[in-house]
């Protein structure tokens, strides 16, 4: 068979042309490289046949791991699982490799010259506005191609994030409607009636309290508890059974004498005279300049004519201040041998000649003495000595927690700590920050500490504050009875029959407007506390925020029908909300000041609308504050494209298709040691 | 096949290659002319796309630079006519919109998304064309147009954004019940372009007796 296909082939020239040009694409399209190289680890999913790599997957998990972890004082938070870490970490990928898919469809590409005219216009190259490029060059450091391949990369990836998020718009009408709903204002009456007024009549008998315990002994429930034993390990702790004595601290002081003051400096003129072999006489020489300034001649006028210390002389020999150290050896002594400011020493010789010195100031040791800063002092020492000891002591704590497995004394005895037990723990009580730190908990009822009766391994519960424990006492969630909880039936009886006393007169009130009642007179009849003229904007704080957002959720009245309905507030309270305009912002101040007219012009007015005045002030407040939360929208705002671009990316990332080989993510465990 | 000696050996070779020798030439040719084609198509379209990228960066300076010498507008209207396949159009053209939009020219903008729906070669950037267009449509006062535009069953990732614009449009046009029902669909689905407060208060706004629990 195969001979009769050479025989075609042969025979055939089109098919023979066909066949070596079939044969030379594959090299034209990819090149010969990719022939060579191979056997690399499965990719973990693909995304439109585009490979998502495992090494990926890894470097964004442990990053991913690390930031949260960041966040939570070193540990994952709760619940935060392996499994959800590279859920979030695989979909992160996914959705990156479907926008690059997309850009790589249509081509995105970064010109020489756009680059160029990015780099130019980037502020952090710039000097006065204009291109720096000594400020490129500085910025960018040796190999300007790798930084530029870089920009590159992440200039196409921001070009359509830019190009949606920039044509990103709020048209006025929409910029319009959105302010003027943020900042209406509902002119409301309301008739109140204080829980407070019934609360006092309500009895509850026990009866009720048994029946009504016995409706919802569902939510009295104790949760699962558990007693526990636990050693804790902290240098703050040890550092408490430390002892630094008195002699160790100066010690200390003594040693780091630098941190705590600053030694003496001393300021000195001298005049120097080269020796040229013949020491003796310049001795003499000076010894003759010594005392003709003893006799009253000026110590810079004679440095100036005979120092050989052209640095000094011009200054009349002055050297400046200086410590210890500065000066050579002889020179130094004799100085910070004198006693007296203004004194002059005899003639000293040094390498550099004879010189004659003289004393200008003393500047003592400046700084805390050691009393001062002796607790400091303590505290440094002792901190040091606890951080040493908790890293050993955490190690032996390793060791003898998992040797002893049934019991925490011996490792308490091997670290010196005690071992504390504590009362019942379920979560619930936040009180003890140590014991309300839900790690406790989660790590008490784990399998090995709870069912196999194991110690745990030591874990941090927060920064360099590490815990070991075991469980030693276990009670699953149980129905509570009664006699634990009577307090608290007691209370939710008494509410229910205040809300139902309050029920039936707001049902009355209700009833008496329905029958055209003007709200003023059910009140009244009712004995309800009347508010009339409030005008409530959507951030009024006269009411509390759920029954607010009840009010604003009130169909607007119609026809000039008032509408009404009834809320209740947090403190128990019930009240009918009677709705009579939905006004713009203007409009309700227009209203108000109308209002305030009319009070004006009828002094001495009905005590009903006295109030009126305080609820404008109130209003206007609200107003204030409105206007201040709500900065008007800019019509270009970004945020609308930026929302538009998230969609965007949910949409192309949806209907990307997109296949995640599971055997591909459990190599994961092997390949990424377990980390 | 086995041959005697060289010489009969050589003799096949020629014979092969005077049967043969055309063919294997015309196929070399070939084959080189094919893989010189391809790179220079494939130069030719990094040049295409390149050229487009470094018209729509303009368009995007442009807009920046706030420049009357550099007109974002016309420079898109460039590209567009260049290359209208290429996405790159289809974006400068959607910021061209914005552009005519703060220029406060609704009907230009409405023409420059129009044009991003019917070039754009990707459906999803096509998508967020048309809820824009519906936006401008809408806000000129067509809203039949702007309903008409928006899918009614739109793709899972543009429900929240879709169904608000539905709702907006529907509440212009005084069809309280209808656009409720839009906004508590974009609630209930995904994220929506101004974010669920906003939303809400939209919502809530067109409460009706039969809407809003009062009794």
């Amino acid at each position: 068979m195969l001979l009769d296909l050479r025989e075609r082939i042969r025979n055939s020239k089109p098919i023979k042309y066909t066949l070596i040009t079939i044969i030379s694409i594959p090299f034209a399209l990819v090149g010969i490289g990719s022939y060579f190289s191979g056997g690399e680890l499965a990719p973990v999913a693909t995304v439109d046949g585009q490979p998502v790599s495992l090494e990926e997957l890894d470097a964004l998990k442990r990053n991913q791991r690390a930031q949260m972890s960041r966040f939570n004082g070193g540990v994952l938070p709760a619940g935060v699982t392996e499994e959800v870490i590279e859920q979030s970490a695989l979909e992160e990928l996914l959705r990156a490799q479907s926008v690059r898919n997309v850009l790589d469809e249509h081509n995105f590409q970064i010109s020489d010259t756009t680059l160029a005219q990015f780099i130019q216009r980037a502020p952090e190259f710039q000097t006065n506005g204009v291109f720096d490029k000594s400020k490129y060059d500085s910025e960018v450091g040796r190999d300007p191609r790798y930084y530029e391949e870089r920009l590159r990369i992440q200039l196409r990836s921001t070009q359509l994030q830019d190009a949606i998020r920039g044509s990103g718009f709020l048209l006025p009408q929409e910029q319009e409607r959105i302010n003027e709903l943020a900042t209406q204002v509902r002119l409301v009456d309301t008739v109140r009636f204080p829980a407070e007024s019934v609360r006092e009549g309500v009895e509850v008998s026990d009866e009720e309290a048994q029946a009504w315990f016995d409706e919802n002994q569902a939510s009295y429930v104790a949760p699962e508890r558990v007693k526990l034993q636990y050693i804790q390990l902290s240098p703050e702790l040890l550092m408490e059974d430390i002892d630094v004595t008195d002699e160790d601290a100066q010690a200390n002081f003594d040693s780091n004498r630098g941190l705590y003051m600053a030694p003496e400096q001393r300021a000195a003129s001298h005049i120097l005279l080269e020796t040229d072999g013949d020491t003796e006489a310049k001795i003499a020489e000076l010894n003759a300049l010594k005392e003709r300034i003893e006799a009253g001649e000026d110590f810079g006028e004679l440095a100036k004519e005979f120092s050989a210390d052209i640095g000094s002389s011009e200054n009349g020999g002055s050297l400046g201040q200086f410590g210890r150290g500065t000066m050579v050896g002889a020179f130094e002594d004799t100085l910070f041998a004198m006693t007296e400011e203004g004194a002059l020493s005899d003639p000293v010789e040094t390498d550099f000649g004879v010189h004659l010195i003289r004393l200008d100031e003393i500047v003592p040791e400046a700084g805390k003495p050691f009393e001062e800063v002796k607790d400091e002092i303590v505290q440094s020492v002792k901190r040091t000595q606890a951080n040493l000891e908790y890293g050993e002591l955490l190690e032996i704590l390793k060791d003898e927690t998992f040797n002893t497995p049934e019991s925490l004394d011996a490792a308490a005895e091997a670290v010196g700590r005690e071992v504390v037990t504590t009362d019942w723990i379920d979560g619930t009580d936040t009180s003890d920050p140590l014991l309300s730190n839900p790690l406790i908990l989660q790590t008490a009822l784990s399998d090995d500490v709870l069912i196999d009766g194991n110690n745990s391994a030591p874990f941090e519960i927060s920064e360099n504050n590490t815990i070991a424990l075991r469980t030693i006492e276990h009670e699953e969630e149980r129905p509570r009875t009664l006699d634990e909880v009577r307090e608290q039936v007691v209370e939710e009886v008494t509410a229910k029959k205040v809300a139902d006393a309050l029920a039936v007169s707001i049902q009355a009130v209700r009833e008496r407007l329905d029958a055209g009642e003007t709200v003023e007179a059910a009140a009244e009849a009712e004995s309800g506390d009347l508010i009339l003229n409030r005008f409530l904007a959507r951030s009024s704080r006269d009411l509390d925020v759920s029954a607010m957002a009840e009010i604003f959720r009130f169909a607007k009245p119609a026809d000039d029908q008032p509408v009404y309905g009834d809320v209740t507030l947090a403190d128990g309270d019930a009240m009918v909300v009677v709705l009579r305009e939905v006004l713009t912002a203007e409009e309700a101040e227009a209203r108000e000041q109308a209002i305030i007219a009319a009070i004006d012009a009828e002094t001495g007015a009905s005590s009903d609308s006295e109030a009126a005045p305080e609820d404008v002030a109130a209003a206007d407040d609200t107003a204030a504050t409105q206007t201040d939360e709500e900065p008007p929208f800019d019509p270009f705002n970004a945020g609308i494209g930026e929302a538009e671009y998230r969609a965007l990316l949910r949409q192309i990332r949806n209907s990307a298709e997109v296949s995640i080989d599971r055997e591909a993510l459990q190599q994961d465990t092997s390949y990424g040691g377990g980390s | 096949m086995d041959y005697e000696t060289e010489e009969q050996q050589v003799e096949a070779l020629k014979q092969w290659w005077k049967d043969n020798g055309r063919s294997v030439i015309v196929g070399i040719v070939l084959g080189v002319g094919v893989i010189g084609g391809w790179q220079a198509y494939g130069r030719y379209n990094q040049a295409q796309a390149e050229e487009a990228s470094e018209q729509f960066a303009s368009v995007m300076f442009a807009v920046e630079d706030d420049n009357a010498e550099n007109n974002p507008v016309e420079i898109a209207a460039a590209l567009q006519d260049n290359q209208s396949g290429s996405l790159y159009a289809t974006l400068a053209s959607m910021t061209a919109a914005r552009v005519l939009i703060q220029e406060g020219d609704l009907d230009g903008a409405a023409a420059k998304l129009q044009w991003a729906v019917d070039h754009s070669p990707e459906a999803a950037v096509a998508g967020l064309a048309s809820i824009r267009l519906a936006r401008v449509l809408g806000a000129s006062g067509k809203h039949d147009e702007a309903l008409a535009i928006l899918p009614v069953n739109p793709p899972e990732g543009y429900i929240g954004v879709t169904e608000e614009i539905r709702g907006d449009v529907l509440a212009a046009k005084g069809d309280a019940v209808a656009a409720r029902a839009a906004y508590q669909k974009a609630l209930d689905n995904a994220p929506t372009m101004t974010g669920e407060r906003i939303v809400n208060i939209k919502m809530e706004d067109l409460a009706d007796a039969t809407s809003a629990d009062q009794s």
